[in-house]
């Protein structure tokens, strides 16, 4: 799956638009990190334990979305946009979504 | 434009799995975490706090103002012979110098009696009103005694603030009255292992001081009647943490057996100005007014 | 005691009408997304060149809130950390609604498809911890209709 956040693939047409696609994933930081991440917020740094949880769940999120491409048919997705909100206190959604695409001459 | 929406699937952004196996999941999981942590929390809160030495825990106690709650003044000759019994039981358990144990009345209808930081020892009117003689009312105050003897008053509250501490930090409330809430005056929570320890101490107090143990399960006998009357169910057993009063009997019983310790004896009658002195602090307060 | 009943039942209202309503509106979204498939929306910027569009801006919002089952499970989940499992849905229900309230609004001007589609969400509840989530999804795209 070719995945861009460009509107295009420099030197591939659209055959096909397959509209809208889109992943999520929801998740919660447990009570140990917040009280470790409590005593960081003293001393300043980067948190760790929070920077790969955010990315694990933008991984899933993008898997969820390369799924959703897959069920339609797509080869590539164009234009791709990360979104990140907090729902509740301690946990956060990473949303992502891009258009679903068949792009000439791709595998 | 070349353009077709095909159908997605669903379930690629939400899991199937059904919401309660979830939940029940959780609810067990969170359950055993906190039984574990606040067991574990209580543990060694109750064991630093036994380090503070006793000078410390009468500052701590120092922070409130006693006399406020308590009517000592409105019935002096009875907080005088309370104090004297006091006295002679912190002798007789062998107290070390440094933890003096004051006696203090408390006019009011609740039958009950406890000790907290500082060595301070409550009795209500209600619960003194109910004694049948000295022997039992020794029995009260060598349990309650053997309470601050073994520190349990300073440990139950060190448990209490480390687990307070710890609630707080995961619900995310500021509860900034952490000692205020925990006072002098509210009687603090005893494990029943301590609640056993301290018996078995006034056991030995009665026999030193007596000779014989007469008179000590009337204590229980009191509690257990007043559950009856007030039609309190007792509360299961595991979940509450002073044993059951037919329990407390039962280990007293076993207890004197095992030592050879007689059950029967001449009681000491309580003096004479007792039932006066109690019946007249309950009517002070009107003359005040 | 009382406390624990109250939590107890609040807990079983929350699923039992959160998940009569969750059926009941994806029900709703998937039959309205079977009509609304001839409207294409994409996050693509650029329109198509074979020939002259009206331009309009055209967006959807919905604002949901939880039920206090989901809360509880959320609230249970903080602790241990990972998948907010009872969130996904709420989530995944809101932006569909939202996609889908943009489309019929393109639909009623009269448009053929929607272009650059962007979706934006933000927790509108109190500045407590307590308070549930309320959440509002706006979805907005430029909707294109051939002159």
């Amino acid at each position: 799956m070719f995945i861009s956040n460009l509107e295009f693939m420099t030197g591939k047409k659209v055959i096909k638009h397959l509209g809208l696609v889109q992943g999520s994933s929801v998740r919660a930081k447990h009570a140990g990190r917040d009280i470790m991440a409590g005593l960081k917020n003293l001393f300043g740094g980067e948190l760790k334990g929070y920077t790969e949880l955010l990315q694990e769940s933008r991984e899933e999120a993008t898997n969820r979305m390369i799924e959703q491409a897959q069920a339609t048919g797509a080869n590539a997705i164009l234009n791709v946009r990360f979104s990140t909100s907090s729902i509740t206190a301690g946990a956060a959604e990473i949303y992502v979504y891009g258009t679903a695409v068949i792009l000439d001459g791709l595998d | 434009m070349n353009y077709e929406n095909p159908h997605i699937p669903e379930g690629i952004n939400t899991s199937e799995e059904h919401p309660l196996k979830n939940f029940f999941i959780l609810l067990i999981g969170s359950v055993v975490l906190i039984v574990t942590l606040s067991v574990v929390l209580a543990v060694s809160g109750g064991w630093l706090a036994s380090k503070i030495p006793f000078s410390a825990e009468n500052e701590i106690a120092g922070m409130y103002n006693v006399d406020e709650d308590v009517d000592d003044v409105n019935a002096p000759e009875l907080t005088a012979y309370l104090q004297s019994l006091t006295d002679q039981i912190s002798q007789a358990q062998n107290l070390p110098d440094e933890m003096k144990i004051t006696a203090h009345y408390i006019d009011s209808d609740t039958v009950n009696a406890f000790a907290t930081i500082g060595g301070h020892v409550f009795l209500f009117r209600g619960l003194l009103e109910k004694l049948p003689n000295e022997n039992t009312l020794v029995t009260l105050l060598s349990h309650e005694i053997a309470h601050v003897k073994y520190r349990h008053p300073i440990k139950s509250l060190g448990s209490g603030i480390l687990v307070g501490i710890a609630i707080s930090t995961v619900t995310g409330s500021t509860n900034s009255d952490l000692l205020g809430s925990a006072g002098l005056l509210s009687s603090l929570k005893f494990g029943r292992d301590m609640e056993q320890q301290s018996d078995e101490e006034a056991m030995i107090t009665l026999q030193a001081l007596y000779g014989h143990l007469n008179g000590g399960t009337e204590l229980f006998k009191i509690f257990q009647n007043m559950r009856e009357e007030m039609d309190i169910d007792e509360p299961v057993e595991l979940f509450s943490t002073h044993p059951l009063d037919e329990d407390r009997i039962a280990n007293f019983t076993q207890v004197a057996k095992d030592k050879g310790w007689l059950e029967a004896g001449n009681v000491t009658p309580l003096p004479d100005f007792f039932e006066a002195a109690l019946a007249s602090s309950e009517y002070s307060d009107y003359d005040i007014d | 005691m009382y406390e624990l009943v109250v939590t107890l039942i609040l807990i079983s209202l929350g699923y039992f009408f959160g998940r009569r309503a969750e059926r009941k509106h994806y029900k709703s979204i998937i039959a309205r997304e079977k009509i609304m498939n001839s409207l294409p929306a994409m996050a693509s910027r650029m329109p198509p060149q074979d020939g002259n569009y009206d331009q309009m801006l055209v967006s959807g919002s919905v604002v949901i809130a939880n039920d206090y089952f989901k809360m509880f499970v959320a609230g249970l989940r903080n602790l241990f950390g990972g998948q907010m499992r009872s969130y996904e849905t709420l989530l995944d229900r809101a932006r569909r609604e939202a996609v889908l309230r943009m489309k019929e609004k393109a639909k009623s001007l009269g448009a053929e498809m929607v272009f650059n589609v962007k979706y934006e969400s933000s927790n509108i509840s109190g500045q407590t911890k307590k308070k549930p989530p309320i959440i509002e999804v706006h979805a907005y795209g430029t909707a294109l209709r051939k002159i």
